[in-house]
Parts: C-alpha cells; sequence; structure tokens
C-alpha cells in the first residue's frame, strides 16, 4: 500500500483543530478520522491483483529509432480501477513514459502505450509492471508489482548504409569493362558485342568477327559467387573505446557494409564472431535475408573479456568454406596480442585464402604524438610515437606474410574496407 | 505522469519496424499472491527493523516501569535509596502520624492552614525568602527544621545559631549530654553535618569537657516548637537503625498528629526575583502542534519514500579508453625520467616518417635520412645530423625543445 499527497494534506489540515482545541482529544480525533478514511479507501480500493496486463512489443528495433511497446490493462476487479502503471524497462531502454495514469471500469481494458527510445544496442529487458491502484477518495493506493518479462532487441545502426551507393556504383563499373583493364585470373568470360571506337583492339574476338560481318568485342565481368568470410573478433581487445565508440561496434558497422556490398556484388558471405568460441554466425542464405539475419545475429554481441583463441580460427573458417575465400579478420593490431595470437596461425590462412586484416586506429594516439608544448605532454607524445611504431611493425609482419591490412579511425573504417574489397574483386584476387 | 496516453484505439504508431513484427504476450494477471502473503514479505523484509524497534520499545517501557515514581532527592519521604527518607516516613505513618509530602509552598501551606502540625524543613539550597519563610512561622504550630541555613534560621528560629560544622575529631556517635527528653532518650547519634547553639543544646560535638557552652548537633527552643538537626544524615535509610538515630528523629517528627513534610525546589522560588521562563510564555496549543507537524512530516516521508515498483537494473558495459595503455606508458617515462627512451621513440618515429615523404627506404640507416632531408630543406648536413642523429636530450626542457624543433623539421619537409 501507499500514501498520496492529499492524505498528506488531510493530515496538515488536522493542525488546526489541535491549534483551536489543543490536547489529546483533538489529536486522538484526528488520527481516528485519518485511519478511518485510510483504511475505507483501501477498502473500496480496485485490487491490483485483479488486474491482468499483456504486452506488445516490436519484434526489433534499431537503434536510434523509436519504437512503442502496448500495454493492455484489463480490469478484472468488480470496481472501477483508477491506478498509476509504471513499466519496469532498464534505464538504457530510454522509455519516455514510463509512469502513466489510467482509469479502467470493471471488466473493461485500456491500452497504455510506452514510447522507447533505445540507448543502447542488445537485448534490453523489460521485467515488471506495478500498478499502484487508488482509493475512490484519493488518499491511499494498494500497490503490487507483476512480474510481466520481455526483451527487446535493439538492432545495430548500420550508419555505415550511407556509403553503400556510391560503393554499389563502384561495384557496378566493374562489370562489362573491357578486358584488358582487368584482365587477370579471376575474370570471367562475359558475353560478345559490336566493336566500337575506343574498345581495346586486343580484346577483339577474330574467331567471332570471321562469322560476322562486323567487329566483335569480348567483354568480361567481375568473377561472381566467390566467397566472403567476416571473422569478428569479440574478445578483450573489441571492449576499447576509440572516439566513444567500441571496437566492436565499429567492427560491426564494417562488417554489415561489406556483407551488403559483397552479396550485391553476386558473392556469398558468412559472418563469425568469435573469441575462443564461436558468439555469432550467419550463413549465407537465401539472399533476401541476408541483412536481417546479419543485424539480429550482431545485435545481442558483447566483448568478451577473455584473450581470443586464434589456433581455433582456421578450423572455424575451413568448416564454413572450404574453398578459397576471401577472409576478412576484424580485429585490433595492438602488438602483444597480435604477436601472440594471429600471427603463429596467418601464414596457413594466407596459403589457402586471401586475408584482410581490418583493425580501427586510435585517432588520440595522432593528437597525442603532435602535443609537445609541456614536459608530460612530450612524454604522452613519446609513447604515442612508441604504440604507432609497435602498431607499424605488426602491420609490416602482417603484409610481410602475406595479408592486405586496413588501419583506419573509426568513421574511415567500413568505406576503406569496402574500397579494399573492390580493390580485390577488380584484381581478380578472389 | 501527465500526458497519458490511454485509448481503446491504437493511437498513431511511432515504430519504424513492421507491424508484422509486433509480438503479443500473454496476458499475465496478479502476481499468484494475496494480501497476507504480502504482509508477510513485508515483514520478513523488514525483520531486523521490527525487531530492533521492538526492543527499543521494550527497553523504553521497562526503564519507565522500572524508574521511582516520585523525586529521588535526599530525605525525600518518598525515596527508598539509602540516602531517602521513606523508611521513617513509612514508620510514622504507621504509628498513626499524619505524613504529607507537600511539593511546593504552596501545598505546604495549605497542608498547615487544614491540620495544626508540625512542618518538616529542609531546604540545603536555599530556595526560600524571607517572606516565604516567615509565612510558614505563621503557619506552623512546631517546626523542625534539618540543617537550615543562616536565612532560616534568622526568620524561624532567632534564638538558635549556627555554629559551624561537626570537627572532625568527632567521628564516634554523639552522646545526648541534655535533659531534653528526646535527646536523652535516644542516648547517641551519629555524628556529622552542622552544630547549633539554642536555648536547649544537645549531642554536643568535640570535647566533652566544654560540654556547658558547647555548639551541638540538637537544638531547640526552651519551648521545643523549634527543633534543629543538625546532621540530616540520620533521618535517612541507611542510617536511621545505628545508635539512638530512629528514637530522636521519630519522637522529633511523631510529636502531633500530622507532620508536612516540605523540601523546597527551585519552583518555589520567589516569582518577582526571577526572569520569566520564556517556554510558560508560549500558547498552549505549541507542544501540541509540534507533535502533529511531527507526523504530518512522517506521512510526507511516507508518501514520497515509496517507489512505484522496484528499480530495474542495468547491465553495464564494459568501458576501456583505447589510449589508456599509452598514456599509462608515458606516466612511467615521465616518473623514472627515462628521457633517453622517450628521446629514442621521438627519433625513431620522426626518422621513419621523414623516410617516408622522401620516398627512401624506411630501413635506410639515419645518414641517409639526414642527407635526403639536408637536400631537401636546404639546411646544412651537421645541422640535421646533430638534431636527428647525435644530439640526446638530457633534460626535460631540452626533451621538449629538441622534439619541438623535430615537428618543425617534419613540417617543413612535408610542405617542400
Amino acid at each position: 500500500m501507499s500514501i498520496t499527497g492529499r492524505f498528506v494534506i488531510l493530515t496538515l489540515i488536522g493542525a488546526l483543530p489541535v491549534v483551536l482545541f489543543p490536547g489529546v482529544v483533538s489529536i486522538l480525533l484526528w488520527l481516528a478520522l485519518l485511519v478511518l478514511a485510510a483504511g475505507l479507501d483501501l477498502i473500496l480500493a480496485a485490487s491490483p491483483r485483479r488486474v491482468g496486463v499483456a504486452r506488445s512489443l516490436p519484434e526489433s528495433v534499431r537503434l536510434t529509432e523509436q519504437c512503442t511497446s502496448q500495454l493492455t490493462i484489463r480490469n478484472h476487479a468488480s470496481r472501477t480501477l483508477r491506478a498509476q502503471v509504471r513499466e519496469g524497462w532498464q534505464p538504457s531502454a530510454g522509455a519516455r513514459n514510463p509512469v502513466q495514469r489510467i482509469t479502467v471500469p470493471a471488466g473493461e481494458s485500456r491500452r497504455m502505450n510506452v514510447v522507447l527510445m533505445p540507448e543502447r544496442r542488445g537485448d534490453l529487458a523489460v521485467r515488471h509492471v506495478t500498478v499502484r491502484s487508488f482509493g475512490p477518495l484519493g488518499l491511499t493506493a494498494r500497490q503490487l508489482t507483476i512480474t510481466s518479462p520481455g526483451t527487446l532487441r535493439v538492432l545495430p545502426p548500420f550508419h555505415s548504409k550511407r556509403h553503400l551507393p556510391s560503393k554499389l556504383r563502384r561495384l557496378r563499373e566493374l562489370d562489362g569493362r573491357a578486358a584488358v583493364q582487368i584482365r587477370g585470373a579471376g575474370t570471367e568470360f562475359d558475353s560478345l558485342r559490336d566493336y566500337v571506337r575506343g574498345d581495346d583492339v586486343r580484346s577483339i574476338d577474330w574467331r567471332a568477327t570471321a562469322r560476322r560481318r562486323d567487329t566483335v568485342v569480348r567483354t568480361w565481368r567481375p568473377e561472381r559467387d566467390r566467397r566472403v568470410v567476416v571473422v569478428l573478433d569479440t574478445s578483450r581487445t573489441s571492449a576499447a573505446r576509440i572516439d566513444n565508440e567500441p571496437r566492436l561496434d565499429t567492427g560491426i558497422e564494417a562488417s554489415l557494409l561489406l556483407a551488403v556490398l559483397a552479396q550485391r556484388g553476386g558473392d556469398r558471405v558468412d559472418f563469425l564472431a568469435f573469441d575462443r568460441r564461436p558468439r555469432a554466425r550467419v550463413e549465407s542464405v537465401a539472399k533476401e535475408n541476408l541483412l536481417s539475419a546479419l543485424v539480429t545475429a550482431m545485435a545481442p554481441l558483447e566483448a568478451e573479456l577473455i584473450e581470443a583463441d586464434w589456433s581455433q580460427v582456421p578450423a572455424q573458417i575451413r568448416s564454413i568454406s572450404s574453398h578459397r575465400s576471401l577472409v576478412v579478420l576484424l580485429t585490433s593490431l595492438d602488438s602483444g596480442a597480435v604477436e601472440e595470437g594471429l600471427l603463429p596461425v596467418l601464414p596457413g590462412l594466407t596459403a589457402q585464402h586471401v586475408v584482410v586484416v581490418a583493425s580501427v586506429r586510435d585517432p588520440r594516439l595522432d593528437a597525442m604524438r603532435l602535443e609537445r608544448e609541456s614536459a608530460s605532454q612530450t612524454f604522452r607524445a613519446a609513447a604515442a610515437e612508441r604504440a604507432l611504431l609497435d602498431r607499424a611493425a605488426v602491420t609490416a609482419r602482417l603484409k610481410q606474410l602475406g595479408a592486405e591490412v586496413v588501419d583506419e579511425s573509426p568513421h574511415e573504417l567500413p568505406p576503406k574496407l569496402a574500397d579494399m574489397y573492390i580493390r580485390l574483386k577488380a584484381a581478380g584476387r578472389l | 505522469m501527465g500526458g497519458a496516453v490511454v485509448s481503446t484505439r491504437p493511437g498513431p504508431t511511432v515504430s519504424t519496424a513492421p507491424p508484422s513484427g509486433q509480438r503479443e504476450s500473454v496476458e499475465i494477471i496478479g502476481d499468484g499472491g494475496s494480501v497476507g502473503r504480502s504482509v508477510g514479505t513485508v515483514l520478513r523484509r523488514f525483520r531486523p527493523w521490527i525487531v530492533l524497534g521492538a526492543l527499543l520499545l521494550i527497553v523504553v517501557i521497562a526503564g519507565l516501569i522500572g524508574a521511582p515514581r516520585e523525586t529521588l532527592s535526599p530525605l525525600s519521604p518518598s525515596n527508598p535509596a539509602p540516602e531517602g527518607s521513606m523508611a521513617v516516613a513509612e514508620v510514622l505513618r504507621q504509628q498513626g502520624v499524619d505524613v504529607i509530602e507537600a511539593s511546593s509552598l504552596t501545598e505546604a501551606q495549605d497542608a498547615l492552614a487544614a491540620q495544626d502540625g508540625t512542618l518538616l524543613l529542609h531546604d540545603p539550597d536555599g530556595w526560600l525568602d524571607n517572606d516565604q519563610l516567615s509565612s510558614l512561622k505563621d503557619l506552623s504550630a512546631r517546626l523542625v527544621l534539618i540543617e537550615p541555613g543562616l536565612t532560616i534560621l534568622d526568620v524561624l528560629a532567632p534564638g538558635i545559631r549556627s555554629a559551624g560544622v561537626v570537627p572532625a575529631e568527632a567521628a564516634g556517635p554523639l552522646e545526648a549530654r541534655c535533659s531534653a527528653e528526646d535527646p536523652s532518650t535516644a542516648g547517641t547519634i551519629t555524628s556529622g553535618g552542622q552544630v547549633y547553639r539554642g536555648e536547649l543544646t544537645c549531642f554536643p560535638a568535640g570535647n566533652p569537657e566544654q560540654s556547658g557552652a558547647a555548639s551541638g548537633s540538637y537544638a531547640a527552643t526552651g519551648a521545643l516548637d523549634v527543633v534543629v538537626l543538625g546532621n540530616g544524615a540520620i533521618l535517612s535509610n541507611g542510617v536511621i537503625e545505628d545508635n539512638g538515630n530512629a528514637a530522636l528523629v521519630l519522637r522529633t517528627l511523631g510529636n502531633s498528629a500530622s507532620l508536612v513534610w516540605y523540601q523546597p525546589t527551585p519552583q518555589d522560588l520567589a516569582v518577582t526575583d526571577q526572569p520569566v521562563n520564556p517556554l510558560n510564555l508560549l500558547p498552549e496549543f505549541v507542544n501540541p502542534l509540534m507533535l502533529w507537524l511531527l507526523l504530518t512530516a512522517l506521512a510526507a516521508i511516507v508518501w514520497r519514500a515509496r517507489r512505484l515498483g522496484p528499480l530495474v537494473e542495468e547491465p553495464m558495459p564494459v568501458v576501456v579508453r583505447a589510449a589508456e595503455t599509452a598514456e599509462g606508458r608515458a606516466r612511467l617515462y615521465q616518473d623514472a625520467g627515462s628521457i633517453n627512451r622517450a628521446a629514442a621513440n621521438l627519433r625513431a618515429a620522426t626518422l621513419s616518417r621523414i623516410a617516408l615523404m622522401l620516398r627512401i627506404p624506411a630501413s635506410s640507416p639515419a645518414s641517409a635520412v639526414v642527407e635526403a632531408a639536408a637536400r631537401r630543406t636546404g639546411r646544412s648536413t651537421q645541422e640535421l645530423d646533430l638534431l636527428l642523429h647525435t644530439h640526446t636530450p638530457l633534460s626535460d626542457a631540452d626533451l621538449v625543445r629538441w622534439s619541438q624543433e623535430l615537428d618543425t623539421l617534419e613540417k617543413e619537409i612535408n610542405q617542400r
């Protein structure tokens, strides 16, 4: 139970008789009045135990977008329910109006819309609904918390989709190019067409020209149906925040852009989130569902505070694709973690696949490097230089072992990774 | 709380999620409990506080019951402690004497006016002034003064004089040594307190040879209508049974049908002499009002403190700032004063960047980089060799200046 402000005011009014008739009698009389009124109000309040609660939630919502949790409050009691209802969302669900006043006549039901503006990716939980049922006098209320759990899956925002149109245009430009410009092991014969001025004479198909009266050239198109395997590192290094965004989230953005681009480019995309065991996995399925399957799989990913076990990664990739694939490893280039984890297994990977190591570069280090005003700033600059040198050394080792490296700031990583894919595809290295 | 969206019709949908994606949960009615059960839960949750409160209540009640109802002042007829005088009062009552305990001057005056009896006055602190004392003298037939001060003697017993305290050497019981009936019956009494000199003086203190003009623990007027007892302790429960204390006291006090036992308190002070207590000027309703406002405040606390349902916890993500390791390393450099290491880092980084800008292999020796830089900038080779290769800063200030020069050189090469 609980009391209301009206009850407090009624108590305050009791000061009047106490002043006018000082003594025990006036105090006791007013106390009795208060207790009587409160008790009566409690008895007459609709029982919150006879209140039914049903919730309707959207399946999922993208971060930064708004959604509504619809609560249906049904009053099974024989009295009208005047209540204050609170839906118990966790704070990061960003409930705008979780506490609402509602009046439900006996036997009817009312709907209550709670607007949610999620502030975090992942599964957001609602635990309970609390009903505070006021009596007809509005002095006291009966309160009950009804356990009614629910979850709302908040999908990654996919901000990097704004890069998609330009990257797709570049991808389409690869199509139908004259062979010489992109000739390589990976390009495939596409079709024959009439020669137009400007075409390379080396691409003239003389057999076809002999069969026909006109000069005919061969056209080529980029290879299709290659496999792209995106491996996202969810180990402790992915928890680091760069530009107020965890590495993991930047990695999610980058892998979403790459996946969508590769799918439009006609390749098959597989996704794996891994630290010591697979955290999420999306197979190359029906093409329309890829994006939604990806975001749904990525939504609950959290950085685990354990070291990644890279020795298992080759086996994991083999189980996804036994053919030559483009393997994109989204991880960090911190010298210690890479030297002990990734470097030993990299030769085995590069022997069979094309490997791209993508990592987020901390712009803070570049800023620290240039601040040299005071002694402590200079020492910081020296430390930043050391970190950058270590990074450069690791990058050089990776390139030596045959991997491509994309090392960019958080905003640049997704488009630069897409560029790397387009370049590899154009070069026919997939 | 305001702006509630309450409607039987679905409002305009704000969700961008497809409507088909709505998940409807089954209706849950109540929490499966009952009023009794939730009362039980609340009791269980607050059990430590309830137990604590109950203990406090028990202690308070026990204290109230155990405490004596009356004042604990010495020689009070309702004080059962060793320094009290309940024993004397009770014995007197059993013997048919009407012992009236007066707690104020008015009460004493009323009691004396009603029954013309003996007045016992014990005022060691001298609360009463001359006028008040003389009003008592007129009313009482017989006075027994316990250890009276000069003022009391002046007003009530002009014939009796104070003669100091009982000398320290008079340790043993005092003997009566006089002809009056009461003291001689008693024989001896416990020594202590004050001595007086009057028309009739008994129980002289000090040397027995000087008994003639001696001062004693018992003094009285010739008519025995004013008796002074110099040692109040002989009335106390603790020593009443010693020597002849009981005999003297009972005979002295039990003389008339009623005894008014009056011990003045500060409340008997003459009003004109004292500043008025400001609390007495407050209207009558102030104290009840305070109590009521306290109750109101409690109600307000209960109103605001009741939460609408339990808290929902937020699983907090790990926050690790990526540049933290570099900053930690910088502090290590600074605390250890490793200027050499810092300089080596700055030099290596600058050399590798200049090599990249000048399009020479990053692995080329420093001298090659110096020569290429000299060609590009037009500075002398010696100067650049000192800056890029041989100079080792020795102090923090030198390190700062040198690192800024490196930065300047880098920008210079970059611009050309």
